[in-house]
């Protein structure tokens, strides 16, 4: 697997998690350039989860190592993480549901400005950060909506915003879980598509975990197989997916 | 700059809109030594120095949705600082040291209580907060040495600003000083960065943290901005009456606060201050005329309140009746903080 795309980015070794009798990861190792997409696919109950919520923190693991630029950042509390570079938008849908569009995408930029403890001055009087919270929103066509209450708004919609949320963190890396379940299938292509052209644009590294092996075929070079917490399969889409032992997995198990 | 006119317009600022409203009240309230008794500007100083711990609970509420019951360990400190230090070890009774002196002590104690008492939220945070304000209570109510037990402390002596001896009068216009300031501060603190944040967090606390908000630090630092209001109003209370208690560490103390801040209503920005002097202008009228049937008129009020209106208070009712009576008038504007 050669990284052509830079130097390594995030280097996870021997990463392992059990819950019980469960393995949820089971000494995985796993190294990313900058700009590198990888799709990650697997039954449900595979890991997949588990492995992104370990890389940001909020799952501790019972052993391995993680890397961002060659610092160790396995014990460092989720916002630590996401402030050195590596986020994550949820698979069900995490966005501040009684705030405007605005604001929530505001809010992800004020984080990374590092304004958290900014309390006598208005915040409609942050400019910078506005501007930025503004443009983020044209980025991922949101404008339009950005005074309405995220309550108000459909399923498809939160997660555009999560994603944006995720994008104003300025990541180096994306985790992206499940970007598309539950959503239409006209709007998938749409989502889809508005994350792609910005984790290009930023030349970003990502890890997107997805079912739709079609989509998957058409985001990235490069996908692994994860099966009972191990990858199982690494390789181009086409190429993985004719695999027996893949294909077992993931149609033997209703995939 | 479609982005500046956007963003300027969504939020209730228009600071400088209700600017007039409140410069005149404070006028008002800065007339009434004139007009009134003794007796009747005590009792507006008592509804002043309440707004600070009010909010403090509003704060709690509005941006955390945390029931915050144990206010009264920090107007329990301010009180029991100036006790010591003007009143039974007599060394100043200067108000630009004891005021900043309390707040340093509330910072510093609500931060420490914070690590633990913010860690829990719902049920747990509000009988934590019970459960801590009971063991300083009972610390203040047995040490009776030191703090002269049930019996409190009395003797405290007038309050001095700049070494001068404040006159009655001169102290109202403190009160209304410190009270003022604190309103204008808590406004600008809820449509604060900081606000924005720890509304957040409320909404989704693994979302915060994901998009790297330090949450455990900011509830803390959430906790004492509510704790530094009690406490400078437990200091000026203290000299108000010239006498510090335990029962100013009392959880039903605090529990007033709460009870104060549903009455004026917690959907509203002027809600504690409507509060304030709903909770302490009933308590006066009910003492003075059924001096048995208190618990019963506050506790029969707070469940009219909360069954009728919930969460617009009088305030909301209010609101409605002046809307009706000037039609088209927005009179009061809801805060950013509730959401709505």
């Amino acid at each position: 697997m050669g990284n052509n795309q830079g130097p390594v980015l995030l280097a996870v070794e021997s990463l392992r998690k059990f819950f019980g009798e469960v393995r949820a990861a089971n000494d995985i190792s796993l190294e990313i350039a900058q700009g590198q997409v990888l799709t990650l696919v697997g039954a449900n109950g595979a890991g997949k989860s588990t492995f992104l919520n370990m890389l940001i923190g909020l799952v501790r693991p019972d052993r391995g190592e993680i890397r961002l630029e060659g610092k160790r950042i396995t014990g460092l509390p989720p916002e630590q993480r996401a402030k050195m570079g590596i986020v994550k938008t949820f698979q069900l849908e995490h966005v501040f549901d009684d705030m405007t569009v605005f604001d929530n995408v505001r809010t992800a930029c004020l984080s990374v400005a590092g304004k958290h403890y900014v309390m006598f001055k208005d915040v409609s009087t942050e400019r910078e950060i506005n501007e930025r919270t503004q443009h983020i929103l044209e980025l991922f066509d949101l404008a339009r909506v950005c005074q309405t209450l995220v309550r108000n708004l459909g399923h498809g919609y939160k997660k555009v915003i999560d994603i944006a949320m995720s994008f104003a963190m300025k990541p180096k890396i994306l985790l992206v879980d499940e970007p598309t379940s539950g959503v239409g299938e006209e709007e998938k292509y749409r989502i889809m598509e508005l994350m792609m052209n910005q984790i290009r644009a930023n030349n970003l590294a990502a890890i997107i975990v997805e079912h739709d092996l079609n989509l998957v075929k058409d985001i990235a070079k490069e996908t692994i197989v994860m099966h009972e917490g191990e990858f199982i399969a690494r390789g181009a889409p086409e190429e993985v997916f004719s695999q027996d032992k893949v294909v077992e997995v993931l149609v033997g198990r209703g995939f | 700059m479609g982005a500046n006119t956007r963003t300027d317009r969504m939020l209730p600022s228009q600071f400088d809109d209700k600017l007039i409203a409140a410069i005149g009240l404070t006028l008002l309230a800065a007339l009434i030594p004139f007009f009134v008794s003794e007796y009747v500007r005590t009792l507006i100083q008592r509804c002043l120095l309440w707004i600070p711990p009010i909010f403090g609970v509003y704060f709690i509420y509005s941006l955390l949705r945390q029931v915050h019951f144990a206010q009264s360990i920090f107007i329990g400190l301010g009180s029991y600082i100036v006790a010591f230090l003007a009143g039974k070890y007599f060394l100043t009774s200067e108000l630009l040291i004891l005021l900043p002196l309390s707040l340093l002590a509330c910072v510093v104690v609500a931060y420490v209580l914070g690590i633990f008492i913010m860690r829990r939220t719902g049920f747990y945070f509000a009988i934590m907060g019970i459960a801590v304000t009971m063991v300083f209570w009972s610390l203040v109510y047995k040490m009776r040495q030191i703090t002269g037990g049930s019996d409190g402390i009395s003797d405290i002596k007038n309050p001095t600003l700049l070494g001068i001896q404040l006159s009655e009068q001169g102290f109202y216009y403190i009160c209304l000083l410190i009270s003022v300031g604190l309103i204008v501060l808590m406004y600008r603190i809820l449509h604060s960065p900081f606000s924005m944040q720890l509304k957040a967090i409320r909404g989704d606390l693994q979302k915060a943290e994901s998009i790297g908000i330090p949450v455990h630090q900011m509830r803390r630092l959430a906790f004492v901005v509510a704790g530094a209001n009690a406490g400078l109003s437990g200091v000026l209370l203290a000299f108000l009456y010239n006498y510090v208690g335990p029962t100013s560490f009392a959880w039903e103390f605090g529990a007033q606060f709460v009870q104060a801040a549903i009455i004026g209503g917690v959907n509203y920005f002027v809600g504690p201050i409507v509060g304030a002097f709903a909770f302490v202008g009933l308590e006066f009228l009910v003492s003075t005329w059924f001096p048995n049937l208190w618990e019963i008129v506050i506790g029969v009020t707070v469940a009219l309140v909360v069954v009728t209106v919930g969460e617009e208070g009088v305030t909301g009712i209010a609101k409605n009746l002046l809307g009706r009576v000037f039609k088209g008038a927005n009179l009061k504007e809801r805060t950013y903080s509730d959401g709505k």
